[in-house]
């Protein structure tokens, strides 16, 4: 698979448009490709912009030239296909149109995140390659949360305790969350467990001890 | 008519229908949800999101079917972890392939599928104002983006891309009181087929030589006898909270059952579970979290107390440090639980 049909894969899996079962593969080589990884996380920036989104932290100078450069693009676009373009290719006209308004604001974009990864470098947890929704100062635009203004940073950072957080050993805290997501939100539920699904920065604590313990399933 | 009266009556007309729109905006955006809800919990699913939490990046699948009444459901990490998670009628089990452990639960026969679900009403607006934002187009379709607003630093709120064809929703973040986004879920695919073969609910994991942690036969029966033996009750409670399910439950890895409290201001919950300190084992105390999700762990008399929830931290710890076990009267915090909510077998004193 070249680079232009990785690119389109991509784009089609952020449109929503590729299949479960290739989906699946692309984000197995998301986790292995740093390029292609570098590529998601700048059509996330790129989305987030163009859609002004609420709480995804961008430079908002960046975002109005993101979206300016995009809208530019695509109006040429139309205007092209309006003058001479043919249904000759729609597959690779489909991929084009993005692919011209993503290239051009791609450029702009990449100064925010090559700039974010900078300062990416200085916040802990930060991890290559994701930083597309994780890092920079942000202000909602449309929606603000909260009773009060803050000029406080948002990030995705769980809020930082004032005293050591004891990581419990697994066994036992994952009963308890798979019991207390039971309970819960169907919304609440699926973040429950998909916490308890995902790796843990600090997930080495020793497992938990069992009274019933047995060496295969019964 | 004056022009003083003419500009009060003005006032008045404008004050009134900008109340009265924001009172039906707050009825769309409560309709919304509980249509999210609904389509969560009663709609075949499979869709891959992403995860983001603390600046990681997940990618996950989840497969979820309602069948005949009954759920599946498999929620697998594609990359990191490999953990799964796969729930399969009342059987839930969870492969931890980094821990070398699989845990085995079950749960009881469930009657209903939105039956225990918290429900967001009157009460719960006092703690959340609910707002229909916008409307958005995200992974090409027509979305409305409702935010979910705590009022204070007990709760968390969200905002809620929804889907208007299929209400189920594409992205989700996760906010404290300030706006912070403390956790994303987005979905880069996802379909809703009419059925989803058996098949989809097998684990990719390779279980040989693991450890499988699950409930005690015998605990399960003392459990189903109702022998717990002390009442539980908190205190205090932060606003709005309220204790609407008790049970006694066996739990995988505990030495006896486990008394498994819910509190719920109808939109976040906190599980307080209350177990016999072990002999061998050290008590957990202090706060821990798994994800987004807070615990808090302290020791009243001989019993580890845990809470659990997608609150802030300062909440399950005000939980955790309120209860008290009450060898006298009903538990509750003054509250009753609402009719309709399954109690757990009846304590002996």
């Amino acid at each position: 698979m070249n680079e232009e049909q990785r690119a389109s894969q991509l784009s089609a899996m952020f449109d929503s448009e590729l299949p479960a079962s290739e989906c699946e593969l692309v984000a197995r080589r998301l986790t292995r490709d740093e390029a292609l990884s570098a590529q998601w996380a700048r059509y996330a920036v790129i989305g987030a912009a163009m859609r002004r989104e609420a709480g995804v932290p961008l430079d908002l100078r960046v975002a109005t030239r993101v979206r300016r450069a995009v809208s530019a693009e695509a109006s040429f676009s139309e205007n092209d296909a309006k003058g001479g373009a043919t249904a000759a290719a729609p597959r690779a006209k489909r991929w084009l149109r993005p692919a011209a308004g993503l290239a051009a604001a791609a450029l702009v974009a990449s100064i925010a995140v090559v700039g974010l990864r900078g300062r990416d470098a200085q916040l802990p947890g930060a991890m290559p390659g994701a930083p597309v929704v994780a890092s920079n100062a942000p202000r909602p635009e449309t929606v603000v949360l909260g009773p009060s203004a803050s000029l406080e940073p948002e990030s995705y950072v769980v809020p930082v305790s004032s005293e050591p957080v004891n990581f419990v050993p697994p066994a036992q805290l994952a009963n308890y969350v798979v019991a207390h997501s039971e309970v819960s939100m169907p919304l609440s539920r699926r973040n429950l467990l998909s916490a308890l699904v995902a790796t843990e920065p600090d997930d080495d604590a020793a497992a938990g001890t069992s009274t019933d313990a047995t060496a295969g399933p019964r | 008519m004056t022009v003083t009266r003419r500009h009060h009556w003005l006032l008045f007309t404008l004050l009134a229908s900008g109340a009265a729109a924001s009172a039906c905006a707050a009825d769309d955006a409560k309709a919304w949800l509980a249509r999210m809800n609904q389509a969560l919990t009663t709609r075949n699913y499979d869709g891959v999101f992403f995860h983001v939490h603390g600046g990681r990046v997940e990618t996950m699948r989840i497969i979820h079917r309602v069948r005949d009444g009954g759920v599946s459901e498999r929620l697998v990490s594609l990359d990191g972890s490999g953990r799964e998670f796969v729930r399969t009628g009342t059987e839930l089990v969870c492969y931890l392939p980094d821990k070398r452990t699989v845990l085995v639960e079950r749960r009881p026969q469930e009657t209903t599928l939105l039956g225990n679900l918290p429900r967001f009403d009157d009460s719960t607006e006092g703690f959340y104002d609910l707002k229909e934002v916008e409307r958005a187009r995200l992974m090409g379709r027509d979305t409305r983006v409702i935010a979910v607003l705590p009022k204070d630093d007990f709760r968390y709120g969200y905002r809620l891309w929804i889907d208007e064809a299929t209400t189920m929703p594409l992205k989700t973040q996760l906010c404290d009181a300030r706006g912070n986004v403390i956790e994303q879920i987005q979905f880069a695919n996802l379909s809703l087929p009419r059925d989803i073969a058996d098949s989809e609910f097998r684990p990719q994991v390779d279980t040989e030589g693991f450890k499988w942690l699950r409930q005690d036969s015998r605990q399960a029966a003392r459990v189903a006898s109702g022998s717990t033996t002390i009442v539980w009750r908190a205190l205090r409670l932060p606003p709005g909270f309220r204790l609407t399910l008790r049970s006694a439950q066996a739990m995988p890895g505990s030495a006896g059952p486990v008394e498994h409290l819910v509190f719920s201001d109808g939109l976040a919950s906190v599980s307080v579970f209350v177990e016999t300190a072990s002999d061998g084992k050290s008590p957990m105390t202090g706060p821990a979290r798994v994800g987004s999700s807070s615990a808090f762990s302290t020791t009243v008399s001989g019993h580890q107390v845990t809470a659990v929830g997608e609150v802030p931290p300062e909440t399950v710890r005000f939980i955790a440090n309120s209860l008290e076990a009450d060898d006298a009267g009903p538990a509750g915090a003054g509250s009753v639980p609402p009719p309709g909510l399954s109690l757990g077998a009846p304590p002996r004193r």
